[in-house]
């Protein structure tokens, strides 16, 4: 067991005591044959209780896609080392085999991903698709799960079921795929899905409509959403808890709320200051964030953030901001973002 | 220098037109056949396009996937030569030049492009690729101007000239997007088609990059065309903006006219779509969700292309007649906001409700691929409300 | 936020930010620190200009980045010291051979009946051969004529290849059809029976027939795969940011073009040198080669075995494994190339 104790936010209390999904000091390093090993993810906790649905926000680089694949345990076999815990149930994923962590997918944690394309099968017919999983993981006859599966298609708005039961993944675009993707993730009711940016090759009007899918169905089920993209509106529409990630570690974590009305990183606040608004126009420069995350300086002897951070002081280069609870919050900061008045 | 224009951001009627683009259209044929092939039909990529960039603003024209947004802003470079329409740049008719004469042309308009890995040669150094519009356009006298002209050019975006030896692989994205800037920027050009400027690029480093294109709209005087999907984006660096849907305007309108009042039905749908990094906005807004697939490019509606998802739609005229960009009826709207749509006023009075709209899924032709999108095409289904 | 820019004060706002580039330049020196920035309030040290760090020194291209890590890799290391021990041997073959390849110092060892191939013996290691040749010296000056049919038949392969490729990958339309159209009849006949084909048209068997037949062979292929990789070009976003700048139309090919597709050409080169080197051997074995073979040549030395190979296989293992030692060479080091020259380890 870790050492590190968990902090929790306001949302956790609503949603129970018991998490679903704990994760301990989780840490990814890539290795390569010849050239410096690279930790992308760097000691990641967090938990997921039953029904609640966490953001993991963060740009390029900070290790959300990793952590997600570390969990499903669809990380490649070779070049990387895992440390850590991710129990779901209690049982630690991270120590299970290869078939057993089969079993479980798709029946107790599920995941969609970006590109709906190159995650279907290609020649396989898509309600073929949502049956496979009912017929392996629920034991159920071909005849009986292609009749759930329509059930899922049009659960997730598909229309005519009945004839895109019998579609290739070609033939429908990409709005539909991502839905078919859902449906099969959701077949088996998971209780936990992780929606590793399932919007972001999507057009504006389409990501509307899978957004409000994705909530409406977690609501629905009570399946816990673990919601990674780098678009802090999807997050703040979606969310009941945030972490944002920066350079393989979460620098702040909050209720949605209190994250966006006051925002305490550094980081963070450099984030929603540099966005542009719809109701801003020309006239008022943007506050960018200098730099680019290559500016980054390694975590183990100083805060990653620190060439960037606008609060940046000597301390910030020689050593390591622990996460620390701070009204309510986690925050990972020597220096924070003053609260306002 | 800068002109008036600039620190007044609400265009006046400046009736100084660089860019005058008429009845543009550019067509793709479909190609089927064993041996020889036949032309079975076209993708009306751009169907029919005008509008005006006056001197010294900044046109934004955006859209989702297969609204020609992209087709559109190579087609006023004649890098897609137009299939028919004239784009006329400072009075002379760009998409009827060819051969050297186009080339020689080209030194006027440059183009940012989207990825900036791939648009930049990746076995040439920064200098290289820096000198070469140069030499193309004979504007260098010695080796010694040549480089001070470099020297000056990274400065301008924020690059130190040590950047100069190096090579496209050793930048960050941000980086190399300002290199492709300074490229664009080497050549002296009037006008600067930007097509997804900053949509490959961090979100830290998007804002970055936009500042320094409007930095240099100030130093240069230049004059903008920003392709973009990114509404916020989009708002923020533009005069104008026009909306496109499936290959024609739908409507256009100085930015904050259009964002505070958009009128057009797709153009409603699409601001509503936005998610905002707000939860107190996002909790209590009311969304417009288009339902139905977008229909094929290649085989687009008859009448107003947007009638079969529209949640305004009406028995009569809509799937008939093609409107066209036309000035409202209606008061505190400007002249300069032109909308597509048959029944704007009665619809922004309230006179017409929205009403269900049934889902009609398009099969995917195989082999006709967007010709706009990087991304998946759009589709969707929906409940109203 | 900041007051919109005012026109009257962008002099200001150039100068602040060349100061800014100045710091970060100076940085840039001193191991890539980011530069202090003086300018911020609130006890701001440390922070980076907008546009980051961009390290000191000299750029390196991506064939430098290649090389670095060709440097470590034990195949290419392995390909390299072949190739260069027979390269050296071919060269210095002549002198270093303990007998001159054309005299025949055991032909009275030689008895049709009894003793047709002379055997091990002092100051002849690997013994002579049916007419009383030292084989090793042969063995050791054939290198030279082996390499030399097979690079100048893959410089063949690969300039005629090269010529048509441009042409058709840059130019396309009916001239990309014509050529292609040619390039496949030639690719549809198999490359021994062309090169027999075409060796077998000279009027007498040379050499230079040999080098002409499978320069021709490996014409199609060379052609092919450079067109592919033009056309992959063509359709890049660099190079229709260049036709965008005004870049005239030839140095469009042949400074973007080009240099980029070349890298599947130098790998395919270097595989090529091997199946030339095999080839040659094929079609002297044929006896389509220099018939004369004072000058000795491994195929040709391999062709002549034939006769006696039931009896005496080692005049025919000996240069058999000799062409297939040098094949593996050139081939460990094109595999290794194709592996760092593959855009997607590059950075």
């Amino acid at each position: 067991m870790s050492q590190t104790s968990y902090t929790s936010t306001a949302s956790t209390a609503r949603h129970g005591d018991e998490p679903l999904l704990q994760v301990r000091d989780l840490r990814v390093t890539f290795t390569r044959q010849g050239e410096e090993s690279f930790a992308a993810v760097d000691g990641i906790d967090f938990d997921v209780r039953p029904g609640q649905t966490v953001g993991l926000v963060g740009e390029s680089g900070c290790g959300k896609s990793v952590t997600s694949l570390a969990i499903m345990g669809l990380l490649p076999k070779r070049g990387n080392r895992v440390e850590g815990e991710v129990l779901l149930n209690g049982t630690d994923l991270l120590k299970l085999s290869d078939s057993e962590m089969r079993d479980r997918r798709g029946q107790e944690l599920a995941m969609i991903f970006q590109d709906p394309l190159s995650s279907l099968n290609p020649v396989v017919p898509v309600g073929l698709q949502v049956a496979e999983v009912l017929e392996r993981h629920k034991g159920m006859s071909r005849k009986a799960a292609m009749a759930v599966a329509r059930e899922m298609l049009d659960k997730v708005g598909i229309p005519d079921p009945d004839r895109r039961l019998k579609d290739y993944p070609h033939q429908m675009s990409g709005g539909m795929r991502q839905r078919a993707l859902i449906a099969i993730a959701l077949a088996c009711e998971p209780r936990l899905l992780i929606a590793d940016e399932p919007t972001t090759a999507l057009d504006v009007t389409i990501q509307a409509q899978i957004l409000s899918l994705l909530k409406n169905l977690v609501e629905e089920t009570g399946t816990a959403l673990i919601m990674i993209t780098h678009d802090l509106g999807v997050v703040a529409g979606l969310c009941d808890e945030v972490n944002v990630l920066y350079a393989g570690r979460i620098v702040e974590r909050a209720d949605r709320h209190p994250l966006f009305e006051q925002p305490r990183h550094p980081y963070t606040n450099g984030l929603l200051q540099s966005i542009p608004k719809l109701d801003v126009g020309r006239g008022e420069r943007l506050n960018p964030i200098p730099g680019s995350v290559a500016d980054n300086l390694p975590w183990t002897s100083s805060c990653a953030f620190a060439p960037r951070c606008p609060n940046a002081l000597e301390v910030c280069r020689e050593q390591t901001p622990p996460l620390e609870m701070d009204f309510g919050r986690a925050l990972r900061c020597f220096n924070p973002v003053e609260v306002a008045r | 220098m800068s002109s008036a224009a600039h620190t007044d951001h609400d265009v006046t009627d400046m009736r100084d037109v660089l860019v005058d683009v008429r009845g543009v259209k550019v067509h793709f044929p479909i190609r089927k056949g064993v041996i020889f092939d036949k032309i079975v039909g076209y993708v009306y990529a751009v169907d029919g396009v005008d509008l005006q960039i006056r001197r010294g603003e900044t046109y934004g024209l955006v859209g989702e996937s297969g609204c020609g947004k992209s087709t559109l802003g190579r087609a006023i470079l004649n890098l897609e030569p137009p299939t028919e329409g004239s784009v006329s740049f400072d009075g002379v008719d760009i998409a009827s030049l060819k051969g050297e004469e186009l080339r020689r042309k080209r030194q006027d308009i440059q183009m940012v492009f989207q990825d900036p890995m791939s648009s930049l040669d990746p076995r040439q150094s920064v200098e290289s690729l820096l000198l070469e519009g140069l030499k193309a356009h004979n504007l260098i006298e010695n080796d010694a101007a040549a480089n001070q002209r470099l020297r000056e050019l990274l400065a301008a975006v924020g690059l130190p000239p040590a950047a100069l030896k190096k090579y496209p692989h050793e930048f960050s994205g941000g980086q190399r997007q300002r290199i492709g800037i300074a490229r664009a920027l080497s050549v002296n050009p009037k006008l600067i088609v930007a097509d997804e400027p900053v949509s490959a690029l961090d979100v830290s480093v998007q804002a970055q990059v936009i500042n320094l294109l409007e930095d240099l709209q100030e130093e240069f005087g230049l004059t903008y065309l920003v392709v973009a999907h990114d509404l916020a984006v989009v708002r923020h660096i533009s005069d104008r903006v026009g909306v496109m849907y499936l290959g024609a305007l739908v409507e256009e309108a100085p930015a904050k006219d259009l964002y505070a009042r958009p009128l057009h039905p797709y153009t409603r749908a699409l601001l509503s779509a936005v998610p905002v990094p707000d939860p107190v906005i996002e909790d209590h807004r009311e969304r417009i969700l288009l339902t139905g697939d977008l229909p094929s490019p290649a085989n687009p509606p008859s009448g107003c292309r947007f009638h079969t998802r529209c949640p305004w739609r009406q028995p009569t005229r809509c799937d008939t007649d093609r409107p066209v960009l036309r000035t409202v009826d209606l008061p505190g709207v400007p002249a300069e906001h032109r909308v597509a749509c048959h029944w704007a006023e009665q619809i922004e009075s309230g006179e017409l409700r929205p009403h269900e709209v049934e889902a009609v899924a398009v099969e995917q032709m195989a082999g006709i691929s967007q010709p706009d999108s990087p991304i998946i095409g759009p589709t969707s289904i929906a409940e109203i409300g | 936020m900041t007051p919109s820019p005012d026109p009257r004060r962008f002099g200001d706002r150039k100068k602040d930010r060349i100061d800014a580039l100045a710091q970060t330049t100076g940085s840039a020196g001193s191991a890539g620190r980011p530069g202090v920035d003086s300018g911020a309030q609130g006890g701001a040290v440390l922070t980076v200009a907008d546009a980051g760090r961009v390290a000191g020194g000299e750029g390196q291209s991506l064939i430098a980045s290649a090389w670095r890590r060709l440097r470590r890799n034990p195949v290419f290391l392995t390909g390299a010291a072949i190739t260069f021990i027979f390269v050296v041997l071919a060269i210095v073959g002549p002198w270093v051979a303990p007998h001159d390849p054309a005299a025949q110092p055991l032909l009275n060892q030689v008895r049709q009946q009894t003793n047709p191939v002379p055997g091990a013996q002092p100051g002849f290691p690997l013994g002579g051969d049916t007419v009383g040749r030292d084989l090793l010296s042969r063995l050791l000056v054939g290198g030279r004529q082996t390499l030399i049919v097979g690079v100048l038949a893959t410089l063949g392969g690969l300039l005629g290849g090269l010529t048509l490729g441009t042409l058709a990958g840059a130019l396309g339309g009916w001239v990309d059809a014509l050529v292609m159209r040619i390039v496949d009849v030639m690719l549809s006949i198999p490359g021994l029976i062309l090169a027999v084909s075409i060796a077998a048209i000279a009027a007498s068997p040379s050499q230079t027939t040999v080098i002409v037949a499978i320069a021709v062979v490996q014409i199609p292929i060379f052609a092919r795969l450079l067109r592919g990789s033009m056309l992959a070009q063509r359709a890049s976003d660099h190079v229709l940011a260049a036709r965008a700048l005004g870049v005239k139309p030839h140095a469009i090919v042949f400074r973007h073009m080009l240099p980029n597709s070349l890298g599947p050409v130098i790998v395919q080169a270097t595989l090529v040198l091997a199946t030339a080197i095999i080839e040659a051997a094929g079609l002297s074995f044929l006896g389509l080669g220099n018939p004369d073979d004072r000058q000795p040549e491994w195929g040709q030395m391999l062709g002549q075995a034939q006769n006696l190979v039931s009896d005496y296989p080692h005049l025919a293992i000996y240069p058999a494994l000799c062409i297939i030692v040098v094949a593996l060479g050139f081939t460990l080091m094109g595999e290794s190339l194709r592996e760092a020259l593959d855009p997607k380890s590059r950075r």
